[in-house]
């Protein structure tokens, strides 16, 4: 409770043009923003382009955030709509270069089992992401990891309630197919 | 009744509502389970991948990035902001005129002779850098904006590009980097057409912008630009 006041006063601080408190703000909530910067776009240089492009569109819109809704929620929705701008930007980019990731046989150790399993799956599940278009991305990371409604995932994104809904069930047949293989023998 | 298909499966895990009778059947049905169970184990692995965590520290250099386009937003949202981006523009003038003086002086030293002081050189490329940097950050914004707007943003849209047009004119009146200034010509006739679009604030002159910006590759050009600014090493005596 303490730290939603503390919050709520440094937002308020930083609508005034209190440029300390909105890097206590940066501060408190980075970390979140690249989190969810990363599953969306996938790499750390996309991420830390979304993260600062969602502070600075957070910092020019400071006057419109409602006092009432969870400061962290309407950061994620600003991340999630730079998100969407960066993946469609690329996804138009003809030049677009593949990347493709090869671990050389001298280069893998030996490794248990599981391990090997769990690491196959999450670059499988990586690869995977990139397959999905930048609607179908965006909208399962909300959906799955931060727990979004889909009606919440259609206003946040401008699609309709059933666009969005689509969109997850769509990533997550093209992710059950990827990466059906690899879930075998998963804890 | 046949076994639900994989979307209502999905649409189960998530706990979204299904109807009753397809409910009743995957309470009944031991394979339609089965196949929950499976989806569920594949979803609940991918929850446990956690994003790499960014090394300690990161916050600081989130906020040196940050910095300066807060400061130079705060400077702009100042309510006496028409003098204040007069006076902008009036350091970018002066800049100019200095690089025309410094490159007579190129021009008219001797061979082999240096020209002195350059350090203000240093000081004015620093400012030149930083205001283009500016003007690219701001025009990267408005054009995002452009390709996810809506028809009824464009009036303001359209404000901000004509800020950008005069921006974009004193960036390009100031370098000599042969790639900025072909971006920066390149990118003109979007901007004077987008800062034009007020007076025509159809859904068909938006769509007409969108679909130029969408066929061209600006944004693209854009992000190469601006990080090789970044990399840009100032010097301060320059050949033109």
């Amino acid at each position: 409770m303490a730290e939603a006041v503390d919050e709520s006063r440094l937002v308020a601080q930083a609508v005034e043009g209190d440029g300390e408190a909105f890097r206590a703000l940066v501060d408190q909530h980075g970390r979140s923003v690249y989190r969810l910067a990363w599953r969306m776009t996938g790499n750390a240089g996309d991420a830390e382009d979304v993260v600062q492009e969602t502070f600075m569109r957070a910092y020019r819109n400071l006057g419109r955030f409602d006092s009432r809704a969870a400061f962290p929620a309407w950061l994620h929705t600003i991340a999630s709509r730079c998100a969407l701008d960066l993946l469609r930007l690329r996804r138009r980019a003809a030049s677009r270069l593949e990347e493709v990731r090869h671990v050389s046989e001298s280069e893998q150790r030996p490794r248990q089992e599981a391990q090997y399993r769990s690491e196959r799956f999450r670059e499988e599940f990586e690869r995977a992401m990139t397959e999905l278009s930048p609607s179908e991305r965006v909208a399962f990371v909300l959906r799955h990891f931060e727990g979004r409604s889909t009606e919440e995932i259609g206003r946040e994104l401008r699609l309709g309630k059933s666009a969005s809904k689509h969109a997850v069930f769509r990533a997550v047949r093209k992710l059950r197919r990827a990466l059906a293989p690899f879930a075998e023998g998963l804890s | 009744m046949k076994h639900l298909n994989e979307d209502l499966l999905t649409a189960i895990y998530y706990g979204d509502a299904v109807a009753a009778e397809e409910r009743a059947h995957f309470e009944g049905c031991a394979e339609c389970r089965a196949a929950a169970a499976a989806e569920a184990k594949m979803l609940d692995s991918i929850r446990r991948l956690d994003p790499p965590e960014p090394e300690a520290g990161w916050e600081e250099g989130l906020w040196r990035r940050l910095e300066w386009r807060v400061r130079s937003d705060e400077r702009r949202r100042l309510p006496s902001g028409g003098w204040l981006a007069m006076a902008a523009s009036l350091v970018m003038v002066a800049f100019l005129a200095g690089r025309i003086v410094e490159n007579r002086q190129v021009a008219q030293a001797p061979p082999g002779a240096e020209v002195a002081s350059n350090e203000p050189a240093a000081a004015a490329e620093r400012v030149y850098v930083a205001f283009v940097g500016d003007h690219l950050d701001r025009t990267q914004l408005v054009l995002l904006e452009l390709s996810n707007a809506e028809a009824s943003e464009l009036p303001e849209l359209s404000r901000r590009a004509d800020e950008l047009v005069r921006d974009n004119r004193l960036a390009r009146a100031g370098d000599r980097d042969p790639a900025i200034v072909a971006f920066l010509d390149a990118l003109e006739p979007l901007l004077i057409e987008l800062s034009h679009a007020s007076a025509d604030p159809s859904a068909e002159a938006f769509h007409d912008l969108r679909s130029r910006l969408d066929r061209s590759s600006l944004l693209l050009r854009l992000r190469v630009t601006r990080s090789g600014l970044q990399e840009r090493p100032v010097t301060s005596t320059r050949s033109l």
